[in-house]
């Protein structure tokens, strides 16, 4: 008797658990595909891929991210620009920042800052030849808010088009930028 | 009851309801157009331009996802050929129009007949103001110029002024100020 009904909450539980799934997000999650083969599970997996799908509180991995994404070097290539600075500010006026990694992912966990809505961003490649002119740090400031999408890449997908932007990117071409990575 | 008499009873049953089936199946004989009054396309690329950086970003109302689509440089395009992030063009505007003037048509004619009275009645206006239920929040509160700028254009009379004044962007911070600096 005691070997039935565990057996029946077991279905029971495994029944719920699938009727609970979100059945559009588990299909964009499959449509992403496995991991890169070398790449292992961590900051510097899946650039470009739309973060919060998975790290989020409906999601299944964790961290759980309040805003995360991938900068490149230039609208053009998918060379990551790595320990740049991106800058936020919420609507409240609080700020934070975060610094991106060698595959160009920056994230910032619901435990270090959760913004008030709208949020405005912007990114900045300090450089050793800037610092030395003594000029301001070379900054992209984004062009419109941020009103509720924790994933960069949802809006910053590629190719551009008539209801995408295209990926994020510090600089028009790469003439203004030094090679390698800010710093 | 006698056999005549329930066949009787069951004759005039199935005539009363093939009379009923038969006027439930007739032709609507009515107008099937009506005509409502909508504020002007002529003067609404300034109510556009306001709408765009408050509402019509691609995680917004610049999403073929919502019934109120705001298309322009910040979102959604109406043209395929035309990427996001580049200029507002005249079918955005179009398109804009043609999407606001269709959402609860009827209310916004009322308040264009009456001169802009109680303009809270529209839904765009008081979800925009906050006074129900909206996602984004308070996109423009009461008496602000984007507020004005709205409500001047569903009541008929725009007033270019306030939709000169709107301004939208992060909160100015000061250097100094607790956790920030500079934005």
């Amino acid at each position: 008797m005691r070997v039935a009904a565990s057996l029946l909450t077991a279905i029971a539980c495994t029944l719920t658990s699938f009727s609970c799934g979100d059945p559009v997000r588990d299909q964009r999650i499959q449509a992403l595909g496995g991991e890169t083969p070398g790449v292992r599970h961590g900051p510097l997996h899946r650039p470009g891929q739309p973060c919060t799908l998975c790290h989020s509180e409906s999601g299944t991995n964790s961290p759980e991210f309040s805003l995360a994404g991938t900068v490149y070097r230039t609208p053009t290539t998918l060379e990551p620009l790595q320990n740049a600075t991106i800058r936020f500010i919420d609507s409240t006026g609080r700020q934070h920042a975060a610094v991106s990694n060698s595959a160009g992912n920056f994230y910032v966990s619901i435990s270090e800052w959760v913004p008030n809505w709208p949020v405005w961003s912007k990114v900045e490649c300090s450089n050793a030849a800037a610092r030395e002119s003594g000029s301001a740090t070379p900054t992209t400031e984004m062009t419109s808010a941020i009103f509720r999408e924790s994933s960069c890449s949802f809006c910053h997908a590629d190719p551009a088009g008539p209801s995408s932007v295209g990926h994020l990117y510090f600089a028009d071409d790469d003439s203004g930028l030094q090679k390698g990575a800010c710093n | 009851m006698t056999p005549d008499r329930i066949v009787a009873t069951w004759a005039t049953s199935i005539a009363l309801a093939s009379i009923v089936a038969t006027a439930g199946c007739s032709n609507y004989a009515g107008n099937s157009t009506a005509t409502l009054s909508t504020p002007t396309r002529d003067n609404f690329g300034l109510v556009s331009s306001v709408l765009e950086p408050h509402c019509g970003t691609l995680d917004c109302h610049g999403s073929p996802a919502r019934n109120f689509r705001v298309y322009g440089e910040k979102g959604l395009r109406a043209r395929g050929g035309d990427k996001t992030g580049t200029a507002t063009s005249e079918s955005d505007v179009d398109a804009t129009y043609e999407s606001i003037v269709s959402i609860d048509p009827e209310v916004l004619a009322r308040i264009f007949e009456e001169g802009g009275h109680d303009p809270w009645r529209w839904i765009v206006i008081s979800k925009a103001r906050g006074r129900e239920a909206h996602v984004g929040g308070v996109a423009f509160s009461e008496g602000s110029p984007g507020d004005r700028c709205l409500v001047s254009w569903a009541g008929g009379m725009l007033d270019p002024a306030s939709c000169n004044a709107d301004f939208f962007g992060p909160p100015r911070v000061d250097a100094g100020i607790e956790g920030g600096t500079t934005w």
